[in-house]
């Protein structure tokens, strides 16, 4: 039993703990945006344009913070109004701007071989080696995400469902994307020391894809999706203490079970459901009739 | 000639009443040219749509018609002209719009009662909830349509024509001053069509000015009372369906003979290829359709 608290004991796994379910908590809830935005791939991007702007901001000497949250929402912004042009899909624009930002990171760090910053932290994540600085920027981003996401919740659903009639009834377009680039890039940057770059696309997707199985209502899906990116971040730094694996990948492998496990429940679920169906329409006799009523969609 | 047996009497039964066209246009449309990327779509358009309209927007893929909806929308360019609008004493005009279905994600997680409700996102304020009235406004405009029952399911899982009505439900409840729909009744069955028509005349039968664009000429353009023919990006003609729906204005714009059948107010368009080269064979092929003798008219009997 003491064994199991053991991770506990130490400051450091108190605040990875504390970080990592925060972490998980505020990329679940960004995430269900993106994935119904269809820009599922756009985390990943992201995350490699912010180490550009990471790079950028520690050569101008600025904020880490400040000049990678300009850096990505600006990045955002671009591949919106790219994506928007008819000749370049959504994806192709992700793949240009990104890589770009990425590029300038990489060019300057190969002029500049006087680093002495860990830019190994920023690529895979060190959630260990947190401060409670790091703690309190990842709290904060928090807040300020269920801010803007309280006060724009309506704008963003209507532009995300249904973009050409929200502009018709009036939401302000570039506003809510300018709010949602800043929502996306911070998101990104706070978790970019528990999870890493490589790690961070997938904290974006994977819970949010995992709820949808679960709910088409979608107060619920943000909700479920949130509990499942704060649990998989709990657990997932709790489990790598016994494992001994990197605490941002015990992460993802986390919530990748998890998604696997839920998927393979829900397949089967519907699998029955459909043999139900069929044994009903071939009239298999009056209990087989009823069954499954209740879960039928117009029941 | 039963009128319960004879599809064209049927169909006549749908035609909406003749158009309305006094007092000032709601929109003016003064030789506009509008487009995307800087080119025009839309080239010298003149039009105005008066208060208590029903007007069909007609013509082949890529004419500009859901470039006209989108100019009158303002999510188009505007490269020339003057789009003129008179909203009434409560403000600036209030435009409803209804999207093709074709552009909707059915799988987004959301139900017919929440899909409404976006449509009061300002009166929502900041809240992220509605509130008690906008929700009972957005159950009164479910009921109107006769979809009340189904407001807490997935829009994924109600019929075509069900997920029509959610959308001009949406619509409705801004209290708009025009609706416009974009290809309202492609890509649904032919009881969904017949349903969405009769829904929206009944509306423009209360009041509601609508505008809608439709590839259907025979179900759909040739039952309004007014209907606009676009052809690369002009309008080719603005009248009634008998006034537009000619053999000269369809060659026009669809580079194609058509043979026009009409009785009264009634038209029935059939394409060339499609139809018999004698005119009196073709009446007697559609006889069925028509109590009286039809006129017809095409390129046989021009001949």
């Amino acid at each position: 039993m003491a064994e199991l608290l053991e991770p506990f004991e130490f400051d450091f796994m108190r605040r990875a703990l504390l970080a990592a379910t925060l972490a998980g908590l505020l990329t679940a809830g960004v995430g269900v945006f993106v994935v119904l935005r269809r820009l599922s791939y756009i985390g990943h991007g992201l995350a490699h344009s912010i180490f550009g702007g990471a790079v950028v901001s520690f050569v101008a000497g600025i904020n880490f913070y400040l000049g990678a949250t300009i850096w990505g929402a600006f990045s955002v912004l671009l591949i919106n109004a790219a994506g928007r042009r008819r000749q370049i899909s959504g994806d192709a624009a992700i793949g240009i701007i990104t890589t770009a930002a990425f590029a300038v990171g990489v060019a300057l760090i190969s002029r500049e071989r006087t680093f002495t910053r860990d830019f190994e932290a920023v690529l895979f994540g060190e959630v260990l080696g947190i401060s409670n600085t790091d703690v309190g920027a990842i709290a904060g981003t928090m807040l300020l995400v269920a801010a803007l996401l309280f006060v724009w919740w309506k704008r963003l659903v209507f532009v995300t469902f249904d973009r050409d009639v929200a502009r018709a009834s009036g939401v302000p377009l570039a506003w809510v994307e300018v709010v949602f680039s800043l929502i996306l890039a911070a998101t990104v940057i706070a978790c970019l020391q528990v999870l890493g770059v490589t790690l961070i696309a997938a904290a974006l997707v994977i819970p949010p894809v995992t709820a949808r199985l679960l709910t088409d209502s979608f107060p619920r899906l943000f909700f479920l999706a949130a509990l499942t990116g704060a649990l998989t971040g709990f657990l997932g730094i709790y489990l790598s203490w016994f494992v001994d694996v990197s605490s941002g990948a015990t992460v993802v492998l986390l919530q990748a079970a998890v998604f696997a496990l839920v998927l393979a429940v829900t397949g089967l679920r519907a699998r029955r459901r459909e043999r139900g169906g069929r044994r009903r329409a071939q009239g298999d006799g009056p209990g087989d009739a009823f069954a499954g009523m209740e879960r039928s969609p117009f029941g | 000639m039963d009128r319960r047996r004879d599809p064209a009497a049927r169909l006549a039964e749908h035609s909406f009443p003749r158009p309305r066209r006094d007092g000032p246009p709601l929109i003016a449309f003064d030789g506009v040219s509008a487009g995307y990327d800087g080119a025009p779509v839309l080239r010298q358009v003149d039009l105005d749509l008066r208060r208590g309209e029903f007007v069909g927007i007609v013509g082949p893929s890529g004419c500009g018609k859901t470039t006209l909806l989108r100019t009158l929308l303002g999510q188009t360019q505007r490269l020339a002209g003057e789009v003129r609008e008179h909203g009434g004493e409560s403000g600036p005009l209030r435009v409803g719009y209804v999207p093709q279905v074709e552009s909707i994600d059915w799988n987004f997680p959301i139900t017919p009662e929440q899909v409404v409700l976006l449509g009061r996102w300002r009166e929502s304020g900041w809240r992220p909830w509605s509130s008690r009235r906008d929700r009972a406004l957005a159950r009164q405009a479910l009921d109107r349509l006769g979809i009340g029952h189904l407001r807490d399911r997935s829009i994924r899982a109600l019929s075509g024509g069900q997920q029509q009505r959610v959308f001009i439900a949406r619509a409705l409840i801004g209290d708009p001053d025009i609706v416009l729909l974009d290809e309202p009744t492609t890509g649904v069955d032919i009881k969904t069509r017949h349903d969405v028509m009769h829904l929206l005349g009944e509306l423009h039968r209360g009041g509601l000015t609508i505008v809608l664009t439709t590839h259907d000429l025979n179900a759909v353009a040739s039952h309004l009372p007014r209907l606009v023919c676009m052809g690369e990006g002009r309008v080719v003609a603005d009248g009634t369906p008998p006034e537009v729906l000619t053999p000269d204005v369809l060659r026009d714009v669809y580079g194609a003979e058509m043979v026009v059948l009409r009785r009264g107010r009634t038209v029935y368009v059939v394409a060339h290829d499609d139809a018999p080269l004698d005119p009196i064979a073709a009446e007697r092929r559609h006889e069925s359709f028509h109590a009286e003798p039809a006129s017809v008219s095409g390129p046989a009997s021009r001949g």
